[in-house]
């Protein structure tokens, strides 16, 4: 009966193998994905798809190719663990610098997924069937009773019916070969027993090193805490994020309420900037006036008037040259400023400026910007105060939360990185105790934050990928922001940045430009000052020295910015370095020498985007999920295309040209290189250069679909195909030159004494007789 | 350099015609007569098993004529006695002393007719004889002729009477060749010329080569070259016939030695002073087919399955 033998046969029990695999596969997607909240199903039947693609083709591919792969048990074995540590490298690897955690129990499912896979792909040699059916029978119980998704227990029902069938077909075929003699089994070689070993090492120093995974998201959290505290996190028991106050020991540094620390100086943000970058030279009231306009004078001192009340004070771009002080704050027992718990790198905000006079920032006024309203919404047992969005800008990527514990800082504003969107205050569950300190920048009311403070804040990242060249249009802000003077030195900034933005059109691209300009022309160098009579600091940075500390480079970019139209402004904080993260505590230290200058760009309707034109310095980015990244990268692909057709068009043919004549085209420069290397050996004769052109001819054939058996000598079969192609083409055989190689060759390969010199040109004239023309009309069936 | 070439192309004819004479007994079996020279050349000792009437004796009565040696033939029954092979002692009434009276054995090509027929006891005397080239009877030994060359015939049809020769003497032999039925065309010239009075002339016509001039051959094959990649493929081959799961007993180590003379010999042939992978494989199946314990019994289907599953250097 046919369809008997379709399903006892091996073929058919093959493919009943590879269904059972997949359905344990397909269990584990479900189970692993469900980790992550509520499979989206198409996205699971499109990655089940393409994953049972490659894994058949690869598993034809094998089979033809590459028969004794999987042969043997020890065959299988070294399969299986080869396959297995790549495959889990590379997860791990993605995962880890895609920051897509991973629980250890979905990642072991993982890891036994990839067993049953590489057990699939070799499920032609009926052996390693009933190991792969054996783990997919674990696998599709255990996955799918951890699976949230209801539908996922359709897979057992369907396991069980296919492996009924199985089961008839595997006796059936065990009867069938009970006469054959059973395979010779051996232990396998020493050296594969090192193989756990090797995945173990690749564990360890894949993707990076143990602090950077660490630092993105924690090595393989395991399935304690709360979701804020992981993604992954299954609220399972462990200590997530409820860390024990460290109320016995006073040199804890964890960022909890209540705990205890030792009191001392505080300096405040202002001590912080003048130790850092040396205090300003001061100016009199004669030399500004001489070197402001009479208008700008006059703003500028209604302008300290407003903000004699406010603690916010000018900032200087011209200092005292000399190295910094950092005495007063090196004798503290610790000099971190705050800590920060959450991912780093992280530009915590303090103070914005927006009026520039050549020499000083002014700080932001709150009169331009009233200040958004504060509501309270309870997120698990916290309360948070949560800014009000404002209008959605579209911009911006998954939220980020941070804790940041103030050790000894004097100042009431609330660091916090780019748009600030909550605030948490353990026991707090008022509005009114914020107030807006400037536009974004919000304190408390009162006159300092108190020590040992621990403030939760959740800010939106600006996600690079949403910003095209048409959107957002980088228009309105605040009138100081736009400000551009009409001073010769101005207009040589803007001059200079025109001509790097030559070309490209107004937008995000401009300013991705400039910013990088800047980043990669200057040089930082911290004790750079300009000099002190210098009236206009950005351009004597961007003309003259071309190298100073990052507060010019913040400087300049502004200035660039502002005479190309962008409305821009210059921001002061703290930058969190992630050098400095402890894994141990992970917490990154903020030090006194932490402060750091950027600028920003106003993307439209109050929405400010954060730029770091300072080289070393990098901005954080929002983390994306794998499949983000792919529909990123297909996005940019089919923009790529979209915008050049023609060209999409012409590389497409020459692509599909080559792909068809890949064989010729890798023939063609593999004889040119064998070419090279005869002209470059001159007319010696040597073995090594008559077995260099057999080897070509060797690898010719097998491309031209004439592989020689292995059990033949290469020029064995050189003569078997002379003699085809002579049947074919009988001119151009050329018997003779092809005899005289062949002999030659047989003295280079097999000889002890050197070849005759007078086969040299048979040597030369040898991929002419056995060319590519000649092969494939030996190919032909007539031949 | 140049005498010495010259001397090879002497040699060359010489065997060349030793060639068209044994073709010319044995009609349309040019890869036998090859295969026969290349055993004659490697010193080695040679096994024929095929049916009767198909030119055994009559390829061993060629070549010995040929070569103008000494040639004895023993037939060997059950009866046979190992002193009729190796000779005896007999008692000289004149010289009240025992002389020694040299069998068959004291030849320069010996053809042992039928020696599956000998009883185990009279083979074995052939032991001796064929490994060592020499003959001890009574304590006292006789060396051989150094170019002294076997030729055994055995019948593979005959079960009754028979005593199949153990692996320690055929692994003594260094080929084992069928010679097989001729083709027709062969079969209607050996017709046509049978016709009239029996030729004369090919018996009496004057040896080509002389046993001197075989044994310097000889020496002359032993030193062709074998490269360490040839001679590594060898061993290859060797360890693969004694893991092959149809072979119950792979190569020895003489019968490795055997088949890298019989390749130099086959390379000598050819004119070439080294030996190829293709040396190899193409004395491969007679060398093989002597000494291998076949289970199936069928040496056409392992042997060139051994060789496909070994890889050329």
């Amino acid at each position: 009966m046919p369809d008997d033998d379709h399903l006892h046969g091996r073929a058919g029990n093959r493919w009943l193998t590879i269904a059972l695999a997949g359905l344990a596969c397909s269990a584990v997607e479900v189970a692993v994905r469900g980790l992550h909240g509520p499979v989206d199903q198409r996205a699971f039947i499109v990655g089940v798809v393409i994953l049972a693609g490659i894994v058949i083709t690869v598993g034809e591919l094998l089979r033809r190719t590459w028969p004794a792969v999987g042969a043997t048990p020890r065959s299988r074995l070294a399969w299986v663990g080869g396959f297995v540590g790549v495959a889990v490298s590379i997860e791990l690897a993605v995962r880890g610098l895609l920051g897509d955690p991973l629980l250890l129990d979905g990642f072991l499912l993982i890891a036994l997924r990839d067993v049953v896979i590489a057990l699939m792909v070799v499920a032609h040699h009926p052996a390693a069937r009933p190991a792969c059916v054996g783990f997919a029978t674990f696998l599709v119980v255990f996955a799918s009773a951890s699976a949230h998704a209801i539908w996922a227990q359709g897979f057992v029902v369907a396991f069980a019916v296919i492996g009924v069938c199985w089961l008839v077909g595997t006796h059936w075929e065990t009867l069938e070969r009970r006469l054959e003699a059973s395979s010779r089994q051996s232990l396998p070689r020493r050296w594969l027993l090192l193989l756990p070993l090797g995945v173990l090492a690749a564990l360890l120093i894949v993707p990076v090193s143990a602090r950077q995974i660490r630092q993105a998201d924690g090595f393989m959290p395991t399935s304690g805490g709360q979701r804020d505290a992981s993604a992954a996190a299954t609220s399972g028991v462990g200590d997530g994020d409820a860390l024990v106050a460290g109320l016995d020991n006073i040199r804890s540094f964890a960022p909890i309420e209540n705990a205890p620390f030792m009191t001392s100086h505080e300096p405040s943000l202002y001590d912080l900037f003048d130790d850092t970058y040396n205090e300003p030279v001061k100016k009199t009231k004669m030399e500004r006036a001489i070197s402001l306009a009479n208008q700008e004078r006059i703003r500028s001192e209604d302008h300290s008037m407003a903000t004699s009340r406010r603690p916010g004070r000018e900032f200087s771009t011209v200092r005292r040259a000399g190295e910094p002080s950092r005495r007063r704050i090196a004798d503290l027992d610790s000099r971190a400023i705050l800590q920060v718990k959450g991912r780093v790198p992280a530009h915590l905000k303090l103070e914005s400026f927006d009026r520039y006079d050549g020499v000083a920032w002014q700080p932001e006024e709150m009169t331009s910007w009233h200040g958004l309203d504060l509501s309270l919404k309870t997120i698990g047992e916290q309360t948070w105060a949560m800014v009000a969005p404002g209008v959605d800008v579209e911009i911006d990527g998954a939220p980020e939360v941070h804790a940041l514990r103030i050790i000894r800082f004097d100042t009431n504003r609330i660091p916090a990185p780019e748009r600030l969107a909550a605030v948490h205050l353990d026991h707090l569950n008022r509005t009114d105790l914020f107030l807006w300190a400037q536009p974004g920048i919000l304190r408390m009311d009162r006159e300092k934050l108190p020590e040992l403070l621990t403030v939760h804040v959740q800010s939106q990242l600006v996600d690079p990928w949403r910003l095209t060249e048409s959107f957002p249009r980088f228009q309105g802000g605040p009138e100081a922001c736009r400000e551009r003077g009409d001073d010769p030195q101005s207009q040589a900034v803007q001059a200079l940045a025109e001509s790097w933005v030559a070309g490209l059109p107004r937008g995000w691209r401009q300013i991705e430009r400039v910013v990088r300009r800047i980043r990669e022309d200057f040089t930082l160098d911290q004790a750079a000052r300009v000099s002190p009579d210098c009236t206009h600091s950005a351009a004597e940075f961007l003309l003259e020295t071309r190298r100073g500390p990052d507060y010019l480079f913040a400087t300049a970019t502004v200035c660039a910015l502002r005479s190309l139209g962008y409305p821009a402004r210059l921001v002061s904080g703290f930058y969190a370095d992630p050098k400095r993260y402890d894994a141990r505590s992970d917490h990154t230290a903020v030090m006194a020498g932490d402060v750091h200058v950027w600028a920003e760009v106003h993307a439209g309707w109050g929405r400010w985007i954060p730029l770091e034109p300072t080289p070393g310095y990098t901005l954080l980015a929002p983390r994306h999920t794998l499949m983000a990244h792919l529909a990123h990268g297909c996005g940019l692909a089919v923009a790529a295309i979209w915008g050049h057709p023609v060209a999409a068009l012409a590389a497409l043919a020459i692509l599909m040209t080559a792909a068809w004549y890949r064989r010729l085209v890798a023939d063609i420069g593999d004889e040119a290189l064998w070419r090279l290397r005869s002209l470059w050996h001159g007319d010696t004769m040597s073995p090594t250069a008559v077995v260099s052109a057999v080897r070509l001819l060797d690898r010719r054939c097998r491309r031209a679909g004439l592989p020689r058996p292995r059990h033949l000598t290469p020029t064995r079969w050189l003569g078997i195909v002379h003699e085809r192609i002579a049947a074919v083409t009988p001119v151009a055989a050329e018997p003779a030159l092809a005899q005289a190689f062949v002999r030659a060759a047989d003295v280079a390969l097999y000889a002890t004494t050197p070849p005759d010199h007078s086969s040299l040109s048979s040597v030369r004239a040898a991929p002419t007789v056995w060319s590519w023309r000649h092969l494939m009309a030996a190919r032909r069936p007539s031949a | 350099m140049t005498l010495i070439a010259d001397r090879h192309e002497t040699d060359i004819d010489r065997l060349e015609q030793v060639r068209q004479r044994l073709n010319h007994v044995l009609k349309g079996k040019e890869t036998v007569v090859e295969q026969v020279l290349v055993c004659l050349l490697a010193q080695g000792h040679l096994l024929l098993e095929d049916r009767p009437g198909l030119g055994k004796t009559t390829l061993a009565k060629a070549l010995a004529a040929a070569l103008g040696g000494r040639f004895s033939r023993v037939q060997c029954t059950p009866d046979l006695l190992p002193s009729d092979i190796t000779g005896f002692n007999i008692f000289n009434q004149k010289t009240r002393e025992f002389e020694f009276r040299q069998g068959p054995v004291f030849a320069d090509i010996l053809l042992a007719d039928e020696i599956n027929r000998a009883t185990p006891r009279t083979q074995s005397a052939l032991l001796e004889a064929m490994a060592e080239r020499q003959v001890t009877v009574d304590a006292e030994r006789f060396p051989l002729a150094e170019t002294f060359f076997v030729i055994a015939t055995q019948n593979p049809h005959e079960q009754h009477g028979t005593y199949p020769l153990p692996e320690a003497q055929l692994d003594r032999f260094a080929m084992k060749l069928e010679v097989g039925y001729p083709r027709p065309a062969d079969e209607r010239a050996m017709l046509a010329a049978a016709i009239g009075p029996p030729a004369e002339g090919r018996e009496t016509l004057p040896p080509v080569l002389t046993p001197a001039q075989l044994a310097a051959i000889q020496t002359d094959v032993a030193a062709v070259g074998v490269a360490p990649a040839v001679q590594e493929y060898l061993v290859n081959l060797a360890r693969a016939s004694r893991s092959h799961r149809d072979i119950a007993l792979g190569v020895s180590p003489r019968g490795l030695l055997l088949w890298q003379r019989t390749a130099q010999a086959r390379a000598w042939l050819d004119s070439r002073r080294f030996v190829t992978p293709d040396d190899v494989q193409q004395v491969a199946t007679p060398v093989l087919a002597v000494r291998l314990g076949l289970e199936s019994g069928d040496a056409g289907g392992v042997i060139p399955n051994l060789l496909e599953s070994v890889e050329v250097p």
